[in-house]
Formats: structure tokens, C-alpha cells, sequence
């Protein structure tokens, strides 16, 4: 860098980064980085290094933490000492390791209790004052919603309201949030703008939104203006403050009505899925990817988005279970999705977005994972019908790796082949075929379904392919489901033998009964 | 002087509101848990921290001075408290690496190792900083404060916390200059 002299440019940067620098300080930044390629690079590895920091996870502190510190308050003398017995607390002693144990990983939620606190106050306050000054004052916006360009700047930033401004606790932002002003601030049509600002960012990642979730009518009221969604997603502190924001958006999944709400809002839910960071996020919380599956025209929005669905895909964690007692939550959820027929028949008429999530491997083999959420995405018949009948199933199979993950998990497979719209269409791609017939088990499964093997047996091409494959050895063991298909085969193509005869497994004596 | 959120647990835990105190140990307990962890490493030695400071605002919760904020008096005390660890151990553990996976069970293996070989990295090259460098990281990029509350905190003068924030910052990214963009 040859600007940087003393490292004042690199200082720069991090006040920037840390959400410190006034307005004239990033735009001296924005110049430097726009006249010099090497600041550019430098501000980037800068920019890598805090969101390596940032993705360190935030752990779960012992859960007897308090208690145990709590039982030993009470035991020693002074002002909160209570005579034995007297306390309900269990008195694990300070040094006790096993309270440390069940940490558990969390998104990072951006600092401590009292400074989220602050900066829900300060949001709010920010919020009702910036709408007031533009609204009856007619001060200008500042412009800051172009000035994202230094996005991590935005973090921390709350200059239109000083901390002194606050004056709201907890219970009074959420009462704040149920009142017709906010409601008003939120059908603001200027509300674009005023989602792009700091403040409102901040409200975000603050307390304060997971008192908004708490909320289903103030929640409503939001979830109407797909622009504030849109226009927070658009800043990616903001939004990943949102969507990062573990505790907010566990508050909001928590709450059916209120995650409803904005499920129900199709566009703001489109709005959301052009991110795909943020869409991880929300694919990560399976309460509320179940409420996303009871609302179709979100789930049509959603379908719309390539970009979105990858997202999804990519985030093997929205379709993994946690332990046990989790999985029948997790097949729930899917239950729930493909209890909707409507909603996957819409994702299933968006080619390009089920082709980004059939091309990934991963989501594919988190899915194939849970035999019971398959069986439940598998057996409703009109949610099924709806992706077996679309280009997107074909579209599935020309995924070989998705479809060997799948592959993998006879039980899942098994599920699958019950359904014969589903085998119908599968039984329609070849390259599916190859994929899946290197699982002998999941051929197994395949093979011991009859009906399946019959509506198979009707796609030449298929049996072909299959008939190449290793896994014939364990399709060849199945003779009643074997003859069947075969027979059924020749009828309908008459081109089965033809395949077969190139096969070594089909030679090799193991039908030969 | 801003009004301190949390003045009013304060003064019911001064009057002995065992129930306030509770709160505001609810309230930090995931702060400063945290903040210990990240600059002990260990999760053990970052509850016995916590704890600690908890037993310790207990006990001197009437030697707090009201003018200040009681966060920065709880992160001192929690700094303090960290020091202290360091020193009975007389040496700086090295990260216990299971410590980076909890709910590994439930995460997809190719996942957990990247996530667990990011966090390892970073957090062991945390680990090779000087204690006060892993004070201000850990301060401003764990705990969220900003330039004038860890100068509060630490008593420091802001430059000074720049200082210092940039120095280590250098230092840290010496240790993690092969990481690249996500």
C-alpha cells in the first residue's frame, strides 16, 4: 500500500471494521480503497480476519452456572446468606468439572447482555426519532443506505442517538412494539430507508427484536414490508445480525404466530430468500422451516430463488437432526413440508431451484440420513406426485453424487420405491440409475418392492443402466421382484435382454434359479 | 453520566434481593463465561471464572461505586479473575481442542472438522498472544465493546485501547495470515 504511512490507513480501516468511524471517516476510507488496489486487498484480509473472530462460536455456559453460584452465595455469610435448608439450590461445588460439561454450540450473538440492551433502546429510539425528524421536521435522510459498500462499518454504529438517549428497558421496547406508532414506522412507505440505517440494523442483532418476535402483530406489521427485509438483507451486517442473531431468530421460530406472520408474506419471504447467507440461517432452525412449509406462497417465492434454495442445500444442518430425541423433530418438520403439497409442488415447478439443491451432495445425504423424513416426504402422495412429476426430479438425477448420497441410506431408498409416481419418474433418468447402483443396499431395497421394480421395468433406458451396474448382483437376489420386473420388461420394451446380456452379474448364475 | 441499565438490580441486590442477584448473574453469565473462555481457553477454567466473579460481586457488590457502570466493574473483576487463573497455573494451557466441538454429535463430520480446524486456529493463535492482547481482542470481538467501554474497563485512556487493539490485531493476523476470504 503506498498510502498507508504509519499505518493510518490501516488504523482507518479498523475503526471502520469496528463500526467506530464517523461518516467522513468512511468515505476517506472509500476513496483510499477506490484509488488503491493494495488497500483494497489489505482491507479485505482485514475484513477476513474479523469474520474468522466472528464465526468462533459462542458457547453455552454450564447450565447449573448460576445456580451452583447462587447455592455458594447463600451458604456464606452476609447479606445473602439463607440457613441450610433453606435454599432449593444444590450445592455443586465452585470447582466441580462436571458442571462444565453440556457446552453447546451456538451463533454468536454480538456481545454482552447489557450492551444488546443498549442497543435495543438505542434502536428503538433511533427508529421513532429518525421517523419524527423525516416526517415532521423533513431533514434529510443522510444517505447512508448507498454507503454500504463498507458494510462492516454498520455494526456498532449508532450516531443519530446517543446512549444517553435510552431510556427503555426490555419490557417497555416490547410494549413500545405494540403500539399503533410502530406500526405506523412500519408501513412507512420511507421504510426502505430507514432499514438501512445503522440503528435499525442494530434492532436487528438487538433484544429488541426478539421482543418484536414475542410479538405477532408487531412481527405482522414488519413481515408486510418486504422492502425492510430487503433492504437489511442488502447489508450484510445487518442482516446476518439478524439472521446470526441466534437468540432473535430462535425467539421468532419460537413463536408459531409470529414466524407465521412473516412465512405468510410471500414477497418479504422472496426478499429473504435472495440471501443466501441469511437463508443458512433460517434453514438451520427447523421450527421454522416447518412454519415455511405450511405457507405455499412462501414457499413459492422461495422456489423462485436459485440462489436461496443453494442456500438451503448447502446447509446440511437444516436437515440433520440433533441426537435422538431431535430426529422425530427434524422428520416432523419434513412431515409438516410435504404434508403441504401445495408448497413442495411449488418448489418442485422451479427447476433451477431444485436443481441447486439436488446438486448438493451434502443436503442430500443429510436428508437420505433420516429414513422417517423421507418416508414422510415420500408417501404424501400429492406432495410427491407434485416433485415426481416435475422436470425437477429429472433434474435430481443428473446429480450422481446427491443421488449416491441418497444411495447410501437403504432405508430412506426404501421409503422412496414404495411410492410409484416417484419410481416412475426415477425410473425415467438413467444417469440416477448409475448413480444409485453402487449402493448394493440401496438396490436391495429397490428390488425387494415388486411394484416398484414393475414401474421401473417400464423405462428401458433405466433397466439398462441398472443392468450395467455392480449393484445388479444384489437386484439379482430378489428373483420374484427380478421375474416380475423382467417379465413386465420385456413386454413393455423389449429391450431388457438386450441390456442384461451385457452384464456380468446377470451371467454369473444368481438369478439362474 | 448515562443511566446504567442495570442500576436497578444493583441496588435490589445491595439490599439483599437474592432474586435480583440471580437475574443479574443470568443476565452476564453467558458474557463473561465467554470472555473467559476466550481468554483461557479451557471451558473448566472459564466456569470457575465465572463463578468466581459471581461470588465475588456478591461479596463486594457495597464496595461498588455507583457512579461507574456496573458492567465494566464485572468485566474487571472477571479480568482479574482470568489473571489469577493464568498465574496459579503459572503457564498458559494449551486449547483443549474438544473444548471447540460441543454438539459435534449432531453436526455433519466434513463440517465439524472445518469449523472445528477454524476455530481451533483461531482460538490457539488467541492463545499464543500476550494475556493483554487477548484481553482487548477478546473485549471487542467477543464481548462487543466498544473503544470507550474497554478503556473503562481497563482503565486505559482510548488511544491507548487503539493502541493496543491494532498491536495485537498485527500479531494476530502474523498468526492467521494464511486464512483466506470466506
Amino acid at each position: 500500500m503506498n498510502t498507508d504511512k504509519n499505518g493510518e490507513l490501516t488504523t482507518l480501516m479498523y475503526i471502520v471494521l469496528d463500526g467506530e468511524a464517523t461518516s467522513e471517516q468512511r468515505a476517506s476510507l472509500e476513496r483510499a480503497l477506490a484509488a488503491d488496489p493494495a488497500a483494497r486487498a489489505h482491507f479485505t484480509e482485514l475484513e477476513t480476519l474479523f469474520a474468522s473472530l466472528e464465526r468462533l462460536p459462542e458457547l453455552e455456559p454450564p447450565k447449573r452456572l448460576v445456580d451452583d453460584a447462587l447455592a455458594k452465595v447463600s451458604e456464606r455469610p452476609g447479606k445473602f446468606h439463607q440457613p441450610s435448608g433453606a435454599s432449593r439450590v444444590s450445592g455443586a461445588g465452585q470447582n466441580d468439572k462436571t458442571s462444565t460439561g453440556g457446552i453447546a454450540m451456538n451463533q454468536r450473538t454480538n456481545g454482552s447482555t447489557r450492551r444488546r440492551t443498549i442497543l435495543a433502546g438505542v434502536a428503538i429510539a433511533a427508529i421513532g426519532a429518525i421517523f419524527v425528524g423525516q416526517h415532521y421536521f423533513d431533514f434529510p435522510s443522510d444517505g447512508r443506505q448507498v454507503a454500504g459498500t463498507i458494510t462492516p462499518a454498520e455494526r456498532y454504529r449508532a450516531e443519530q442517538i446517543k446512549p444517553s438517549d435510552v431510556k427503555l428497558g426490555d419490557q417497555q421496547v416490547a410494549q413500545l412494539m405494540q403500539t399503533p406508532a410502530f406500526e405506523q414506522i412500519m408501513k412507512d412507505p420511507q421504510l426502505r430507508a430507514l432499514a438501512a440505517d445503522a440503528n435499525f440494523q442494530a434492532l436487528a442483532r438487538s433484544e429488541a427484536f426478539a421482543a418484536l418476535a414475542q410479538n405477532a402483530q408487531a412481527f405482522s406489521a414488519l413481515a408486510a414490508h418486504p422492502e425492510a427485509f430487503s433492504a437489511m438483507a442488502q447489508h450484510a451486517s445487518g442482516f446476518q445480525a439478524l439472521a446470526g442473531n441466534a437468540e432473535a431468530f430462535k425467539a421468532a421460530a419460537n413463536h408459531a404466530d409470529a414466524f407465521n406472520a412473516m412465512a405468510s408474506q410471500a414477497s418479504a419471504f422472496s426478499a429473504l430468500g435472495q440471501h443466501a447467507a441469511a437463508f443458512q440461517a433460517l434453514a438451520s432452525n427447523v421450527q421454522a422451516m416447518q412454519a415455511l412449509g405450511q405457507h405455499a406462497s412462501a414457499f413459492v417465492a422461495l422456489g423462485q430463488d436459485a440462489a436461496a434454495m443453494k442456500a438451503l442445500s448447502t446447509n446440511a444442518q437444516a436437515f440433520l437432526s440433533h441426537g435422538s430425541s431431535a430426529a422425530s423433530t427434524h422428520a416432523e418438520a419434513f412431515k409438516v413440508m410435504a404434508a403441504h403439497p401445495a408448497a413442495f409442488q411449488a418448489l418442485a415447478q422451479h427447476a433451477d431451484a431444485f436443481q441447486a439443491l439436488a446438486s448438493d451432495a451434502a443436503a442430500m445425504q443429510a436428508l437420505g440420513q433420516h429414513a422417517s423424513a423421507f418416508h414422510a416426504l415420500a408417501t404424501d402422495a400429492k406432495g410427491f406426485q407434485a416433485l415426481s412429476q416435475a422436470q425437477a426430479f429429472n433434474l435430481l438425477g443428473q446429480h450422481a453424487a446427491a443421488f449416491q448420497a441418497l444411495g447410501q441410506h437403504a432405508a430412506a431408498f426404501q421409503a422412496l420405491a414404495s411410492n410409484a409416481a416417484a419410481m416412475q419418474a426415477l425410473g425415467q433418468n438413467a444417469s440416477a440409475f448409475q448413480a444409485l447402483g453402487q449402493h448394493a443396499a440401496a438396490f436391495q431395497a429397490l428390488a425387494s418392492n415388486a411394484q416398484a421394480m414393475q414401474l421401473l421395468s417400464h423405462n428401458a433406458s433405466a433397466f439398462q443402466a441398472m443392468a450395467k451396474l455392480q449393484g445388479f448382483n444384489a437386484l439379482a437376489s430378489q428373483p420374484q421382484a427380478f421375474a416380475q420386473a423382467l417379465a413386465q420388461a420385456s413386454v413393455a420394451q423389449g429391450s431388457v435382454a438386450q441390456g442384461a446380456s451385457t452384464n456380468a452379474a446377470f451371467t454369473n448364475g444368481s438369478v439362474q434359479k | 453520566m448515562n443511566k446504567d441499565p442495570d442500576e436497578a438490580l444493583v441496588e435490589r441486590c445491595r439490599q439483599g434481593d437474592r432474586a435480583a442477584l440471580g437475574t443479574l448473574m443470568r443476565r452476564y453469565q453467558r458474557a463473561i463465561y465467554n470472555a473467559a473462555y476466550r481468554v483461557l481457553g479451557n471451558g473448566e477454567d472459564a466456569a470457575d471464572v465465572a463463578q468466581s466473579v459471581f461470588l465475588k460481586v456478591a461479596e463486594r457488590l457495597d464496595e461498588f461505586d455507583a457512579e461507574r457502570r456496573f458492567f465494566s466493574w464485572i468485566y474487571r473483576i472477571a479480568i482479574n479473575e482470568a489473571l489469577n487463573v493464568l498465574r496459579r497455573k503459572d503457564h498458559e494451557e494449551p486449547l483443549d481442542a474438544e473444548d471447540e466441538l460441543p454438539g459435534a454429535e449432531s453436526l455433519d463430520p466434513e463440517r465439524i472438522a472445518l469449523a472445528a480446524q477454524l476455530a481451533g486456529r483461531v482460538q490457539h493463535a488467541l492463545m499464543s498472544l500476550r494475556f493483554d492482547d487477548r484481553i482487548v481482542i477478546t473485549l471487542r470481538h467477543f464481548s462487543g465493546c466498544s473503544y470507550g467501554e474497554i478503556a473503562t474497563i481497563l482503565e486505559l485512556q482510548e488511544k491507548t485501547v487503539k493502541s493496543r487493539l491494532f498491536d495485537a490485531r498485527t500479531r494476530l493476523r502474523g498468526l492467521l495470515r494464511d486464512l483466506q476470504p470466506a
